[in-house]
């Protein structure tokens, strides 16, 4: 297509060069953080293109380094690892949606896409006059993706939430932690990536009815919804028997001994499960202690009975080992085990090698690292490598001039207004 | 191929699943309306016996297979007999999407994916396993999710310094997958309806693992050393025991809503002032993380909680599961759980969808008994009635 100033433009995911599954789907992403980056991340993995929106009066919070001294100074907004993993393979540019020329110029984004992801509490969309009837008035087919930590509606719709306290409140803390020890947390939280990916099924789906109906839809994403779906067995299982669940540390219901033991220096870690007879005997030799090999054990249900104690075991014995050489050995004898990898090791994690999930991207301010791929191989089609996140307002130029045919001059006056820029307002 | 099944909207969906990943998605892609089969071995799929189950009430019902397969209908197959490998191609051949993470035990076992392929090239088949279908890792059994939690990165930055690396309790880390993978079902067999050329979908768990916990492998590559354990709590304040049980309180990433905090906490604003250095910025946690176990130690969490978030401060109580279905406010305010019948534990109580579409997400139906449906899975594919009767005499397929 060609846009006012008669110049070729790529729009609407023109530029991939073998059709994906979808090709040809425009995302806007008015999101920050983790979950609704993440929805329009996988779309985008999937050939959609995405243009991530964010104001420089209020950058995406996931650049973080906010309340530094040097934040402007060193360019800290440009160097975060978790806002340059998650929005890889998206165009991004600024706009300040509380100026009337911002939000017209975000009007006319939608006007060109297919679906638009946001994941604030519903007073924000308000607060900038977007709400889906309006959105629907510019482009009857837009879908609209709202993923807020509780809901649009009900008595909790406008409170905030993070990653964490979703967590809590959902109940993935209250199952999570040590056998008799508190109910903990995570350090990669997961409810939001598994809010996002509900979202991006969600957006999967509005498409397939909006391919029949030709009309779009606004779609609710709750985090705590999505985050206690999950549970649903065991709220079953409360629900019929009343049992409330207590926290396993890394035990498992049916296998004994199923844990995490403790290896030859510091912080090293081996992962071992026993399925059956065979995996104990052959576990009990490799580890050589006399104390596992007593003739009841082999019974689960007396390992289970004595499980502190063969933990205990265990872990005297592992620790005369190194993980690696441990995990070859018990894997060789058919013994589940795994050495505990730290994010480091992974870089040289063979599997992830061999399938060439580890790719290197450079991005401006940081250089070249290694990334996670989309976890799923596709026969005969990918998105192809992934471009690097965008720096803050990167693709100002590509949207406004090359897109909407907006002149120079004109840029350079929403530049002098602060409705667009590339540094973020100290 | 015994008559060709007219496929109508919505899709056909087999499910071989033996694992909560895989049945998750086949679960999510019945609440989008698709007509999911389970096709079960003799003995029953695998995902029966996952835990938790009904043994207070000894049943030893699958509560994780009620509510992963809940809405589908089965197929029940003795893989051991010579028939059935006909059977499954006659299956196969009627599919949309088929859904799968280990190789059913026919003769059409070998590389059953791509028997699929084969056997129907517009089909889309999602196959999820630990460590993908390709070497060097590619067990041939498929290991708990510890295991490969282990390898792909994920167990390593959670739990606490000194004790052991901590997994998510009862197995909350299988659903990305099962999610992820409904997603590129869906996506495909759009794909599909325009090209009529189906695809093979590898998903690796262990890659999804590290595709979604960006907090670690990347943050350790910028930084050019390894964070400590628990990482959770450099970022957040972390949680605290309180008067009836404990709350998460974090707000580290804006200064205003780190004043908002204290006051809520009824401390001193001041105490949100960062440290003048930030090589004190682990020091200054330290003492505020004290400071804050001493309030909150005797404080009512929930009507703290709610006093935070009224000020736009994101605490979190943490909830259990009774706290869940009977009194916390957000999911029980809009029909969110549903009450279904299930001939063997009774009524049970579920959440009845992660999302709110237009069209509802449907997953009101209970989960199939063995074999409930072979007869009417087989009229589908365009069995006759004497065929069927055959088939379930013989033995190649069980009838409830």
């Amino acid at each position: 297509m060609t846009n006012e100033l008669g110049e070729s433009v790529v729009f609407r995911g023109e530029d991939r060069s073998a059709p994906g599954p979808l090709t040809g789907i425009t995302v806007v992403e008015l999101a920050a953080g983790w979950a609704g980056p993440l929805a329009s991340h996988i779309l985008a993995s999937l050939g959609a293109l995405v243009v991530k929106v964010e104001a420089i009066q209020r950058p995406d919070w996931f650049r973080t380094g906010g309340g530094r001294s040097n934040f402007l100074r060193d360019l800290l907004y440009e160097q975060s690892a978790v806002f340059n993993t998650v929005n890889r393979r998206k165009l991004g540019i600024t706009l300040n949606l509380k100026d009337p020329e911002g939000l017209e110029l975000f009007f006319e984004l939608v006007r060109h896409s297919d679906v638009l992801v946001e994941n604030f509490s519903p007073h924000v969309m308000r607060s900038f006059g977007l709400s889906y009837e309006t959105l629907a008035r510019v482009n009857p087919g837009i879908i609209l993706v709202s993923a807020p930590a509780f809901g649009l509606h009900g008595p909790w719709a406008e409170f905030p939430g993070f990653g964490s306290s979703v967590e809590e409140l959902c109940g993935f803390s209250g199952i999570t932690g040590y056998v008799d020890g508190p109910p903990e947390n995570f350090a990669s939280n997961l409810t939001d990536p598994l809010v996002g990916a509900f979202a991006a099924l969600a957006a999967l789906q509005a498409i397939v009815d909006r391919d029949a109906t030709g009309k779009g839809q606004h779609v609710e994403v709750s985090h705590v919804e999505a985050g206690a779906f999950v549970l649903g067995p065991l709220i079953a299982e409360y629900s019929v028997t009343g049992n409330v669940p207590r926290r396993l540390g890394n035990r498992h219901p049916k296998f004994v001994p199923h844990g995490t033991f403790a290896c030859e220096g510091t912080d090293q870690w081996i992962s071992i499960a026993v399925k059956g007879e065979r995996d104990w005997l052959a576990l009990c030799s490799v580890l050589d202690s006399q104390f596992l090999r007593s003739p009841g054990f082999v019974d689960p249900a007396c390992r289970r009975e004595n499980e502190d104690r063969i933990e205990t075991a265990i872990g005297r014995e592992t620790v005369r080992w190194g993980k690696v050489a441990l995990e070859d050995k018990l894997r060789s004898e058919g013994v589940w085990a795994a050495a505990v990898l730290s994010p480091a090791e992974l870089w040289s994690q063979p599997q992830f090698i061999a399938r060439g999930h580890l790719e290197a991207v450079d991005r401006a301010h940081v250089g070249t690292h290694l990334y996670p791929a989309f976890p799923a191989h596709f026969d005969g089609w990918s998105a192809g490598p992934s471009s690097a996140a965008p720096t803050l307002g990167e693709h100002n130029e590509l949207v406004l001039r090359g897109w909407f045919g907006l002149a120079a001059e004109r840029i350079s006056e929403l530049r002098a207004h602060g409705v667009i820029g590339n540094e973020p307002v100290a | 191929m015994r008559g060709k099944y007219v496929s109508p909207s919505p899709s056909i969906v087999l499910d071989f699943s033996e694992t909560l990943s895989g049945a998750f998605a086949g679960r999510l892609l019945g609440g989008l309306a698709a007509n999911v089969i389970m096709v079960e071995p003799a003995e029953g799929s695998p995902t029966r016996s996952l835990p938790p189950l009904d043994s207070a009430a000894g049943s030893g019902e699958s509560f994780a297979s009620h509510f992963v397969n809940a809405g589908k209908r089965s197929i029940a197959v003795a893989y051991a007999h010579s028939g059935s490998a006909a059977l499954i191609y006659d299956l196969l051949a009627a599919a949309d999407i088929v859904i799968g993470d280990t190789d059913p035990p026919t003769e059409a076992a070998v590389d059953f994916p791509s028997i699929v392929r084969r056997t129907n090239p517009s089909a889309v088949v999602v196959w999820i396993t630990p460590f993908g279908r390709t070497q060097p890792y590619s067990p041939k059994d498929c290991p708990p999710p510890l295991i490969r939690y282990s390898s792909s990165g994920s167990l390593a930055l959670n739990g606490r310094p000194g004790l052991p690396p901590l997994m998510p309790g009862y197995g909350l880390s299988e659903y990305m997958p099962g999610v992820v993978a409904a997603i590129c079902a869906i996506a495909w067999r759009r794909h599909v309806s325009k090209t009529n050329s189906g695809q093979l979908v590898d998903l690796s768990a262990a890659e999804t693992d590290h595709f979604t916990s960006v907090y670690s492998s990347v943050t350790a590559a910028y930084s050019g050393k390894q964070e400590s354990r628990p990482v959770a709590s450099t970022r957040n304040f972390g949680i605290f025991e309180c008067a009836d049980g404990h709350i998460g309180i974090h707000s580290l990433f804006e200064q205003s809503m780190l004043e908002r905090l204290f006051i809520v906490l009824g401390l001193p604003s001041e105490y949100a002032n960062p440290p003048l250095a930030d090589s004190s910025w682990d020091a200054w946690l330290d003492e505020r993380r004290s400071l804050i176990a001493n309030r909150v130690r005797t404080m009512p969490g929930r009507p703290l909680v709610r006093q935070a978030l009224e000020a736009h401060v994101p605490f979190g109580m943490v909830n259990y599961v009774p706290d869940l279905l009977h009194s916390f406010e957000s999911l029980n305010s809009d029909m969110y759980f549903a009450s279904i019948q299930h001939p063997i534990t009774g009524q049970e109580s579920f959440p009845i969808r992660p999302i709110r579409l237009e069209d509802p997400f449907s997953s009101t139906s209970r989960a199939p008994l063995l074999g409930e449906h072979t007869v009417d899975v087989l009229r589908e594919i365009g069995y006759a009635d004497a065929q069927i009767e055959k088939s379930c005499m013989d033995g190649v397929c069980i009838q409830l």
